[in-house]
């Protein structure tokens, strides 16, 4: 506990955990579910909301098991020292995996639109500084900062008013056209993204009031749902149920379309400039996470000189991960369903399972 | 110490505003107004671009139309290169180009005759995937060439790219963005129209100075160009393409003019002000059919007859009239669609999708073929709202 001392207020850890998963969400969430449900898309959102929700209240009744502990600290009580290190490795790798993916998202929007010459490792180098500058402030900075930008996402609500007459609701007819296979597998991606409110785990500790928990991640799903929603929404009542499969990132391209009294377009800076402050903030909080965790793990006093060598770690893994756009498009549409929801509800599952039969013989809270 | 870092971060922030690989300065930028998409008969495709000569605008204000442009000059550049692809022939443009190609401005594309015969899918591809082109730029398509239109030129607007879009704005005619091109190709259940352009000889040289002056061509729209899939099979006159916005839904402004129900030989315009269209399908497992119903409200702009308009059993005779001959537009277009060309450009497969989901999925891979033989019958109703500052003739003698 005294390698972090900040504190979260309840509204701030909702907000935290949203972007967690939102910042990119948004960006390719909407293609993934129309690819394989067309005009029905909207509904896997919601389904994976409902499931969302059902992950993230596991990890909350988990994590309210062992109160002051964080995720890496009572996986050592759960399944004994060594066992416990080796599964907080795992998700340390999980978690890195994770970011690496976000570095490569937040690449891939800058790189092919606006700036097509600039290197990555450029830009890449150019955002992690101030992020690992957070860090190195602590959590409450981060909470803080987040907190700025998430007014940001208010701006985002505003662009879909503005693209009213591009939105065509005829787009969504006919209802429950989508086989239930279908349904199924455009749920996957945007249920693996909601599993990422797994972070609650390590969040709970630093929560000013742990035991509001479970309403927590109720409104940060809500929040997400809503956001996700309205992203689906916007592309397929612009582009209609066939075209946004295709695009990198439709919110993107649907703000593109908005023309206005003549003079209000090109209004596609603004979604980058959410996206970026997002973009940032989602990579600071799951930098925070693995430097954190590392540090606990390692049982190390401070993860202040762990900064440095994670953030060149993510930036190398990003490059190694992902050799190019479409290899990480496809990491997400194929394998990234299971990797995530292996981590994020399988184990998470037997966790708690263990815990139940620990936690009544030994009596240990 | 903390000075110093400060001092050290504020340098640093300074060096790195300096800008990016990606800055270029306006004067590096050869904007693109205009784009034209030709196939060769060797199957090479021909890009013709509409470049902005910047020389030629400058020290004049917005709005004074060509009046401020420089005399003896082009106004703009009309360049053209073929190339295997849409973006090969770009590269080879700017082998002629002396400034970075630039597409943010382009405002319109068009196709030409023989490409757009040939299909007209895989030369879109360039400009939905480059981050430059606007989704939002209108597609058209050449009676002839894409290039001969684009190097026409425009008597009141400073290029004719500029004239095409004011005209595509003003609604006049039937204009279709890309984007809205796109999404018809890709649907099962619709296939793309698109506005005509034809070079149109036009306009008697007026003025001291301008008796040698030649007459010059300029671009007009001449009606729709109709897609089977990606390819051209055919045209619409202007008649028919009324019938094709009636029937789409797409009819925002006009005047439909009629003879007068009393006095045969005199005419009446009644101006559209909004209209709404719905079709809906009707299906038994054997024929489709389809019930068009539109409903237009508008006023009367001119009357030529003498009738007078107040007794009540007047005006609905008139709405009657007008709703006839919107049906009759509709008919041509449908008999060209479903008949000489065979192909759904009213986006009736989206309709029956809507209605027989289930149906729809073995019948969507012969749509074409389906709304050919189905049958349709248009009911219009027309609502006449205002009849301009006058109620009846005020020239009348009494």
């Amino acid at each position: 506990m005294s390698l972090e001392k900040g504190k979260i207020s309840s509204p701030q850890a909702v907000l935290l955990l949203a972007q967690a998963v939102l910042a990119t969400a948004v960006l390719t969430a909407p293609s993934l579910p129309i690819t394989y449900a067309a005009q029905d898309a909207w509904l896997c959102i919601l389904l994976a909301g409902a499931g969302g929700l059902a992950i993230s209240c596991l990890m909350v009744n988990l994590s309210l098991r062992f109160p002051g502990k964080t995720l890496f600290e009572y996986l050592e009580i759960v399944l004994g020292k060594v066992p416990g290190k080796i599964v907080s490795f795992f998700y340390l790798w999980f978690f890195l995996h994770i970011v690496t993916v976000v570095v490569r998202e937040f690449g891939a929007l800058l790189t092919p639109a606006f700036l097509p010459e600039t290197p990555l490792i450029a830009l890449l180098v150019l955002g992690m500084v101030p992020v690992a500058y957070m860090l190195w402030q602590g959590l409450e900075v981060l909470a803080r900062t987040n907190q700025i930008f998430a007014a940001l996402l208010v701006f985002g609500v505003a662009l879909v008013v503005l693209a009213i007459p591009n939105i065509k609701m005829t787009n969504f007819l006919p209802v429950f056209d989508a086989a239930p296979v279908d349904l199924l597998k455009g749920t996957l991606a945007p249920l693996a993204w909601f599993g990422e409110l797994i972070t609650v785990g390590v969040f709970l500790p630093y929560f000013s009031r742990p035991e509001d928990g479970y309403r927590i991640v109720a409104l940060a799903v809500g929040t997400i749902t809503f956001m996700l929603g309205l992203a689906v929404f916007l592309a397929i009542a612009v582009f209609g149920p066939i075209v946004p499969a295709s695009y990198l990132f439709p919110v993107f391209n649907a703000v593109r379309l908005i023309q206005l009294a003549n003079f209000i377009e090109r209004l596609e800076i603004l979604v980058v400039i959410i996206w970026v402050a997002g973009g940032l903030l989602k990579i600071g909080i799951f930098y925070w996470l693995i430097v954190l965790g590392a540090a606990q793990t390692l049982g190390l006093r401070t993860y202040r000189p762990l900064i440095l060598p994670v953030g060149l770690l993510i930036i190398s893994l990003s490059f190694i991960f992902h050799r190019s756009t479409l290899d990480m498009i496809r990491y997400i549409g194929l394998t990234w369903p299971f990797h995530g929801l292996t981590y994020e509800a399988l184990l998470p599952a037997l966790l708690l399972g263990i815990a139940m039969i620990k936690g009544k013989r030994g009596g240990k809270q | 110490m903390k000075k110093k870092t400060a001092a050290l971060t504020a340098a640093l922030v300074l060096v790195l505003c300096g800008g990016c690989w990606d800055r270029r300065e306006l004067s590096e930028h050869a904007i693109i107004l205009g784009a034209g998409v030709d196939r060769r008969p060797d199957g090479a495709v021909e890009l013709t671009l509409q470049l902005v000569r910047p020389a030629a605008f400058a020290g004049g204000t917005e709005g004074g139309g060509a009046a401020n442009v420089s005399l003896g000059q082009n106004i703009v550049w009309v360049v053209s290169a073929a190339g295997e692809d849409v973006y090969d022939a770009q590269r080879n443009l700017a082998l002629q180009v002396p400034r970075h190609l630039y597409w943010g401005h382009n405002a319109l594309l068009v196709f030409g005759e023989e490409m757009a015969r040939h299909g007209v899918r895989e030369a879109t591809n360039f400009f939905h995937r480059h981050p430059q082109p606007r989704e939002t730029a209108w597609v058209m398509v050449a009676r002839g060439t894409a290039k001969k239109v684009l190097q026409s030129h425009s008597e009141l607007e400073k290029t004719s790219g500029q004239a095409i879009g004011f005209l595509a704005r003003a609604k006049a005619g039937h204009a279709v963005r890309f984007i809205d091109m796109i999404k018809d190709l890709a649907s099962p259940g619709a296939n793309p129209a698109l506005t005509r352009l034809e070079p149109v000889r036009q306009g008697e040289p007026q003025g001291p100075g301008m008796e040698e002056a030649p007459q010059h061509e300029e671009v007009v729209f001449t009606g729709e160009a109709v897609f089977k899939d990606d390819k051209l099979v055919g045209w619409l006159d202007r008649h028919e393409t009324r019938g094709l916005l009636w029937l789409r839904g797409e009819m925002k402004r006009g005047v439909v003019t009629v003879p007068s129900p009393t006095e045969p030989k005199k005419k009446i315009s009644f101006e559209i002000i909004r209209s709404k269209t719905k079709a809906e399908p009707f299906y038994d497992g054997k024929t489709i059919s389809f019930l068009v119903n539109i409903i237009t409200e508008g006023n009367l702009v001119e009357q030529q007859s003498k009738e007078n308009l107040i007794p009540p059993e007047v005006l609905p005779a008139l709405e009657k009239r007008l709703a006839e001959d919107i049906e009759k537009r509709c008919r041509m277009a449908l008999e060209k669609a479903q008949g000489e060309y065979g192909t759904d450009v009213f986006r009736f497969g989206e309709a029956f999708h809507r209605k027989y989901k289930k149906e729809w999925r073995t019948l969507k891979s012969r749509w074409n073929e389906e709304f050919t033989g189905a049958e349709i019958s248009v009911s219009a109703k027309v609502r006449i709202r205002n009849t301009g500052l006058l109620t009846k003739r005020a020239s009348l003698k009494k």
